[in-house]
């Protein structure tokens, strides 16, 4: 782990997002899936939304594993990311485009799968 | 016990980036009482590392978190607490995150929650009550769910039949026994969870 994500957190999460604490897009569930659209970096933007930014220069990663990754409150992700997507600088997918039943049946099979190769090792 | 509050905090050192194969990504809720075993449970189970944060808990709190049977508890979970399982053939992805277990919380439920395909509810049988606002949640929710039995080493032997009876269960939902501490047993769990899931769901489409 290194020690800039040591350090204790400077601004208050409540600061990050300029004192917001709702987005107008009130849809972004925990596993929406951020990601970057081009390399586009706005001027102005303050560290958090940068931090966002860079940590999604690297890959997908679902709004959960940001706030993790980022050690910010999840409400605080959803802010930024609603003015990184306004702005055009990052994409956010719902996490699964089909009915429940057949989620659920995806998963029903791999976790059946995910047994049956446990108790064969 | 520091009666001040300290946050502990454990973060990834590496962001947990998704593959391009991964397309679908559904949310399960473990959800229970304070020291049922729900972080256990994640951590079982999860291929990845659990990431949560944590808030040791104050001197104040302690008559309120009742932890007569797990004294080696000293922290409460009160924010994220979640892991993931890439499930075969790879392109699903299942994220189980842990509801917080008292009524404190319930606008980290409500988020917990949200989109979530259904819920595991933790019970340990030595302290039933510790999971009865969860449950109370969960309930509300209308999610299906299914309630799970921890069994601890000093855990009576008690029959689904009485625990249904006790809680007040609808007579489909499943009550399952588990080990939290073993990948099978909670995998037999979940299976089980998501069974009763799409029975009810085509239940629902028939009727």
């Amino acid at each position: 782990m290194n020690a800039r994500r040591q350090a204790p957190r400077t601004v208050p999460a409540y600061l990050a997002t300029g004192g917001r604490s709702a987005t107008h897009r009130n849809t972004y569930d925990q596993l929406t899936r951020l990601s970057r659209l081009g390399e586009y970096v706005p001027n102005g933007l303050d560290s958090p939304h940068l931090r966002l930014l860079e940590v999604l220069a690297g890959g997908t990663l679902t709004i959960a594993d940001a706030a993790a990754f980022l050690r910010l409150p999840v409400f605080v992700i959803r802010v930024l990311v609603g003015d990184l997507v306004d702005l055009g600088v990052v994409q956010a997918v719902p996490p699964a485009d089909l009915p429940d039943v057949d989620l659920l049946e995806r998963v029903l099979n791999g976790l059946v799968k995910a047994r049956e190769n446990d108790l064969a090792r | 016990m520091d009666s001040s509050r300290l946050a502990r905090t454990t973060s990834p050192v590496e962001p947990a980036y998704l593959d391009e194969s991964s397309t679908y990504l559904v949310k399960i809720v473990v959800a229970g009482g304070l020291g049922v075993g729900k972080t256990t449970l994640i951590r079982a189970v999860s291929e990845m590392r659990s990431v949560h944060t944590e808030e040791v808990m104050t001197a104040a709190s302690v008559s309120l978190d009742n932890l007569e049977f797990t004294p080696e508890k000293t922290t409460t979970t009160v924010a994220m607490d979640f892991g993931r399982i890439t499930l075969d053939p790879g392109d699903t992805i299942l994220y189980l995150f842990g509801a917080p277990g008292q009524g404190r919380f319930k606008e980290a439920w409500d988020d917990v929650s949200y989109g979530a395909k259904g819920v595991l509810v933790l019970f340990d049988v030595r302290r039933l009550d510790a999971s009865f606002e969860a449950l109370d949640l969960v309930e509300r929710s209308g999610l299906p769910y299914c309630v799970a039995v921890n069994r601890f080493p000093t855990s009576p032997d008690v029959s689904p039949d009485v625990l249904r009876d006790h809680l007040d269960l609808d007579a489909d939902t499943p009550v399952v026994s588990c080990n939290a501490l073993d990948f099978t047993s909670s995998l037999d769990a979940l299976i089980e969870l998501v069974r009763h899931a799409l029975t009810r769901i085509r239940l629902d489409a028939a009727s």
